[in-house]
């Protein structure tokens, strides 16, 4: 073993110690106090430090019990699950149970036996579930008393700032009155200086006058003046010198140009030299945002505002901040690189924890409210672009998150956020773009734009719902756009052990390997027989034409070996003789396989998915025009209701004056162009909701007829016994409770149960607990029941249950049991499940290897919770019931 | 020549990191810190220094609000190498918007020192990019 692995191991060893000995720390702790936030975290960094350590060195059996663990205390840390004995005695247990398998491997430099500690990491899988289950209604409450804190007082003031003062700071007319103000003041005070010298209390009274409309309308830097020129005046008791100040700063105003107000403030300012960078700094970000001058003004105006905060971050040390202005200034031209440069400066200045910070934050946060739209725009244009500029996209997309942030928006900042980083790896190469990422992206501008409408005609309402719209979409983009993509859709079907222990990049790797030379090959050794043949299996595999994707530590009873996944730049067949040549005894080396590409027929499936997408995306496009064109007629049909029709009769009557008869034709005529023309946009909108529909209604079709190669499915998450199902929506034709219909046993039928619907329909009824292969079997008798034996105890006590309720004996309020009743062509049938978890789309990634025969299900899929669900195949489970 | 400093808690991952990159000759280790309290304290002592190789699980100051600090007080370019910042995952999200030049997923794998070295290439294209090298 060379040095440096010498040193690798010794370096867990000492790591794992200490890792160890802080998590038994937190967990005293956590006895004594259960809230110990810094106690739980401590905890949590430990595992995770534990876990990835252990995973770096290939100990899978180590890394799975710490992973369980850190799940455990993340659901603590995070979620709000309250840390009680039970977590206690359970992590205590664990933190022993590593301690002891991290010496045994330590001892022998493998992994341990994946039996070792099973028992308990199905404990904590346990206390897992219950965890999860259990908090989510105190966490609802939880989370909306921390919305009632300080984030909504914090909002609530943004708000306030942003429609009050602001707004009216903005409109000339108010503008115009306030500098006229300005003006009758500046008069009386100097009538006052002159004619009064020593009634400062007068002069004060002018220039708090001032303060206050100027606060009151949101004028940008007047609050801070008038604040100081007050402050002179109750220092110096003496208000000439307020009074010339005042003149100097309107006379600079004047110089510069009202439209331009902020540029002569600072210029003033500057100059003057006797007002601090409080003031100034965020002044100078005010000119930085876009819209506060004219475009022919901006570079000079940002060139200034650079220049300030460069002086002011050399003064602080801030030299990130110094770099980022350089930055910008680099940027000659009006670009987006520097729009984003700029937008960059100012909000690193919010954040910046310095006595500028607040101010800045109230600019930015007045900016971000008004921008939100802008961002959104840009990111809309740059997505129409043949050469797309996902950098660009990204910092637009920050922007609308940080806009987000400004209204609290919790849900769609996270989600916002991670589209841009998923752009940003689009922009890196390390994620590749689709038409399918480029759809989901419209939808999402296109929530988020209803989201900023619905704020503004109703603010608060449907928020939850919207937000909830963009979570599905950036779940979506994220499986289609993340590396673990490749593991989803590529043509490779990896042993298990491998799949699961395998690096994106090696999945990556492999498939490349796998395109060039057609397979793989697998090749097992047992180093502990011969040590030099293990010498010569690393030289040999060390050479050019040999490649090792990765390995896997094998138990054979008491025997550790290794798989070995090996790329050849020759034949599978070579290379098993070249094994043969190293090792003619089998001992310890052998030839365990080969890996082939997959059935040929998996990519023509692939390529059809592909093609299908891109239909669905067409057609998605479509139904936004249409989309388009429907809002265009309401808007026509509201522009005709709120048209002036009183005045246009008004009208009428004073041209027909008198001529009663001509006066009656020309209203009637007034009116009957009205009516018709309303009848014939609603008759057009009508068509329009129609046309919609049906086109829904073939995207839904396209979607379900490529659920079995990768394909976006709108489906219905069920949960029984406590796995997750979806039900493609377009199966489903209703969903009903058990009270109001009754189970029936079929005698023609074998015992088969009946759900009868007040229609009087018979349906033949399915428990998605028992799966004809086994799949999801949950089985009540113990681990070793076999799947049959698993569906006859299941359904004892299923129909047991039913019995009961048919007899009437069952609890009061107990006896409702839930339905969804699906059809396929083969007929109707209904599935008995424990919860309706909601509707959401799904990336449906077909099932591979072993798992492709299942029957009734047709993929599985990530969801939202984050957990896996299968989907259901409708037809294939449907029978005709007789 | 580049000066980098790796901030991670875990002993064993300073050194694989160090060991992967400091086989490049444009870049040099200058600095290690165990957490990013740690990290800030190191700031002011490497004006110069060009790459901050930044972990986020960390305890006293853990690598996000390191972030939000370094990105304000240095120039240096700062990589995200984390297993919590797969690709749109929150501890991502958070990082991108407090200014991270780069995130690459810290090296993992079944055969630890093979793989490493594999994904050590894709650090060293991102390193090498951030530095226009």
């Amino acid at each position: 073993m060379s040095d440096e692995t010498e040193e690798i191991w010794a370096l867990y060893a000492d790591d794992g110690a200490q890792s160890l000995d802080a998590m038994e720390q937190a967990l005293s702790a956590l006895l004594l106090r259960p809230d110990d936030t810094s106690a739980i975290a401590s905890l949590f960094r430990a595992m995770h430090t534990f876990k990835g350590n252990s995973r770096i060195l290939g100990l899978g059996t180590i890394e799975a019990l710490s992973h369980v663990a850190e799940d455990v205390i993340g659901l603590v840390r995070d979620d709000g699950v309250p840390f009680d004995k039970e977590h206690y005695a359970l992590l205590l247990d664990c933190v022993d149970q590593l301690r002891g398998m991290m010496e045994a491997t330590l001892a022998t430099r493998t992994d341990v036996s994946t039996h070792t500690g099973s028992g308990l990491a199905q404990r904590l899988r346990d206390k897992l579930q219950q965890c999860k289950d259990a908090p989510k209604a105190d966490m609802e409450t939880s989370a909306a008393e921390d919305a009632n804190d300080g984030d909504a007082e914090e909002f609530a003031e943004a708000v306030l700032f942003d429609n009050g003062p602001a707004a009216l700071a903005e409109d000339p007319v108010y503008r115009q009155m306030f500098f006229e103000m300005v003006c009758a003041s500046m008069h009386r005070l100097g009538d006052l200086v002159t004619q009064h010298p020593g009634e400062t209390e007068a002069q004060m009274r002018e220039l708090a006058d001032i303060h206050d409309a100027a606060v009151r309308i949101g004028m940008a830097d007047w609050p801070s003046v008038t604040q100081n020129l007050m402050r002179e005046l109750e220092s110096t008791r003496d208000g000439s010198s307020a009074h010339a100040s005042l003149g100097a700063y309107i006379e600079a105003q004047k110089t510069v140009g009202s439209a331009q107000t902020d540029t002569g403030a600072l210029v003033w300012k500057v100059k003057g030299g006797d007002l601090d960078s409080a003031v100034s700094v965020p002044a100078a970000v005010r000119m930085l945002l876009p819209q506060h001058s004219p475009e022919s003004a901006d570079m000079r105006a940002h060139g200034e505002a650079l220049e300030i905060i460069k002086t002011w971050a050399r003064e602080h040390e801030l030299l990130g901040i110094y770099d980022l202005c350089l930055q910008a200034e680099q940027e000659a031209t009006l670009s987006d690189a520097r729009e984003l440069a700029l937008f960059n400066v100012a909000d690193m200045l919010a954040r910046s924890a310095t006595n500028i910070a607040d101010e800045t934050t109230q600019i930015l946060a007045q900016w971000l409210h008004a921008g939100a739209y802008g961002a959104l725009q840009r990111v809309t244009e740059l997505l129409g672009q043949d050469h797309k500029e996902w950098q660009s996209i990204a910092g637009y997309l920050l922007q609308f998150a940080a806009a987000c942030r400004c209204r609290n928006w919790e849900t769609a900042q996270g989600v916002t956020q991670s589209l841009a980083d998923i752009c940003y790896r689009v922009g890196d190469g390390e994620v590749v773009s689709g038409p399918v990422l480029n759809r989901l992206l419209a939808s999402f501008i296109e929530t988020a734009r209803t989201m900023l409408e619905a704020d503004v005609t109703s603010p608060g309402s449907h928020l939850a719902a919207l937000e909830s719209l963009l979570v599905g979409t950036a779940q979506t983009a994220s499986m289609i756009s993340a590396p673990a993509a490749g593991r989803l859709l590529n043509d490779v079907v990896l042993p298990e052990a491998f799949a699961r222990t395998l690096s994106v990049e090696s999945v990556e790797r492999a498939r490349q390997v796998i395109d060039a030379q057609g397979s793989l090959s697998i090749v097992r050794a047992d180093f502990s027989r011969n040590t030099a043949c293990a010498e010569q299996f690393a030289s040999w595999i060390a050479r050019d034409k040999i490649e090792c994707i990765g390995s896997v530590t094998v138990f054979e009873g008491d025997t550790t070996k290794f798989d070995f996944l090996l790329g050849a730049a020759y034949p599978s067949e070579r290379l098993a003789l070249a094994v043969e040549g190293l090792d003619p005894e089998g001992l310890t080396l052998s030839f365990a396989g080969e890996i082939p590409r997959a059935r040929p027929d998996a990519v023509t499936a692939d390529e059809a998915a592909s093609i299908s997408r891109l239909l669905v995306t067409e057609i998605h496009e479509a139904l936004g025009e249409l989309s388009v064109a429907r809002a265009a007629i309401r808007q026509t049909l509201t522009n005709y209701i709120e048209a002036d029709l009183p005045g246009i009769i008004e009208g009428l009557v004073a041209r027909h004056a008198g001529d009663m008869g001509a006066l009656r034709t020309s209203i009637s005529h007034v009116m009957l162009h009205w009516q018709e023309k309303i009848e014939h946009l609603m008759r057009a909108e009508i068509l329009g909701t129609g046309d919609m529909g049906r086109l829904e209604e073939i995207v839904t079709e396209i979607s379900g007829g490529i659920a079995k190669n990768s394909s976006i499915v709108d489906g219905m998450v069920v949960q029984v016994a406590g796995l997750k199902y979806i039900i493609p929506i377009q199966d489903i034709e209703q969903i009903v409770h058990m009270s109001g219909a009754r189970i029936l046993n079929s005698s023609a039928e074998a015992g088969r149960k009946i759900l009868k619907l007040a229609s009087g329909a018979l349906l033949p009824v399915f428990n998605l607990h028992v799966a004809e292969s086994g799949l999801g079997c949950r089985v009540p008798g113990g681990d070793q029941a076999t799947p049959e034996e698993a569906f006859h105890g299941e359904a004892d006590e299923y129909f047991d249950e039913v019995d009961r309720v048919a007899r009437g004996d069952a609890e009061q309020g107990d006896d409702t049991q839930l339905f969804v009743v699906a059809k396929s062509e083969k007929g109707r049938m209904a599935f008995r499940v424990d919860e309706l978890l909601g509707q959401q789309s799904v990336f449906v990634k077909p099932l591979q290897g072993y798992l492709s025969g299942v029957r009734s299900v047709s993929g599985c899929a990530l969801l939202n919770s984050g957990d896996v669900g299968m989907v259901l195949d409708v037809s294939a489970r449907s029978e005709p019931l007789h | 020549m580049h000066k980098i400093m790796i901030v991670d808690d875990a002993a064993m991952m300073r050194t694989l990191i160090g060991n992967m990159v400091g086989k490049y000759p444009e870049f040099k280790v200058v600095a290690l810190a165990e957490n990013g309290k740690k990290a800030l304290e190191h700031l002011p002592k490497h004006p110069d220094l060009r790459l901050i190789l930044l972990d986020i699980e960390m305890p006293e100051m853990n690598g996000l609000e390191f972030l939000r600090h370094a990105k304000m007080k240095s120039r240096a370019k700062v990589v995200i190498l984390s297993s919590v910042a797969a690709a749109g995952s929150k501890q991502a999200a958070e990082a991108r918007t407090l200014g991270a030049d780069a995130i690459v997923t810290k090296p993992s794998g079944s055969v630890s020192f093979d793989l490493a070295e594999k994904r050590g290439d894709e650090l060293i294209r991102v390193m090498r990019k951030l530095v226009g090298a």
